[in-house]
């Protein structure tokens, strides 16, 4: 995978990430306890995946360059 | 880099005014603030917001724990068809009030309004639970606002009649 794919994973997963806490709150606070545990869930998962994605990022960019000579 | 000697105008805190005209370009900041540390700063937030959803499913899952019982409200024979009766469920703070409709359905919502947490009172006369203080209106039938400043339904409570005594089983802040 290109660097540009886990780019957009990476922001993909925070949009995700905001979406959730912001349904996290609104159930918790509407006392929908069912729904509270599916939003962290979603959130968890999202976390893992882009934390995952960073660290293959990093793989590729940090990555030492072909020696052509 | 040469090792030629640098004219005064081209070293560090020059005051020329040729140089001063990058004087918005820092290295220091060229280092720190670049693509890899914006996208390593994306990553922080969104591992952050992520796990910031997980302290509201421990409390919740606490809160869960504590099993709600049936709470005896009060003998059906009390309350009359087009009457209602203030009680407090679940806890002390959270009054609540029950409804006998004229039609002889039973609703019970907790009666905070949920514009200014106002008391809510049973309207008879035009079968509508009413809130004073601002004039908010919400509907016997489900809680929810019809009129006036509250934008959210009052809280549902579950009730069940055995042996003619009205008891409470649970609660729903959302609903419907």
């Amino acid at each position: 995978m290109g660097k540009t794919v886990y780019w957009a994973v990476i922001f993909l997963t925070l949009i995700v990430n905001v979406v959730a806490l912001h349904h996290t709150v609104e159930a918790y606070f509407g006392r929908e306890h069912e729904e509270v545990f599916v939003y962290t869930i979603v959130g968890v998962i999202s976390s893992i995946i882009c934390f995952v994605a960073y660290l293959m990022w990093r793989k590729a960019e940090y990555k030492k360059a072909d020696n052509h000579n | 880099m040469t090792d030629k000697k640098k004219y005064k105008r081209n070293q560090k805190d020059s005051n020329d005014d040729m140089i001063n005209l990058v004087d918005n370009l820092n290295r220091d900041d060229d280092v720190k603030y670049n693509r890899r540390a914006f996208l390593k700063s994306a990553v922080g937030a969104s591992v952050a917001l992520g796990l910031a959803t997980l302290p509201f499913s421990v409390k919740a899952m606490l809160e869960s724990d504590e099993e709600e019982e049936a709470f005896k409200i009060v003998s059906l024979d009390k309350v009359p068809k087009g009457s209602s009766y203030n009680f407090a469920y679940p806890t002390e703070a959270d009054t609540a009030l029950l409804i006998h409709t004229e039609e002889g359905e039973i609703k019970a919502y907790n009666n905070k309004c949920t514009h200014l947490q106002c008391p809510v009172f049973y309207e008879k006369e035009e079968n509508v639970l009413l809130c004073p203080c601002h004039k908010g209106y919400f509907s016997v039938e489900n809680g929810h606002p019809t009129a006036g400043p509250p934008q959210r339904e009052l809280p549902l409570i579950k009730t069940e009649i055995r042996n003619g005594v009205v008891y409470a089983v649970g609660r729903k802040v959302r609903h419907g």
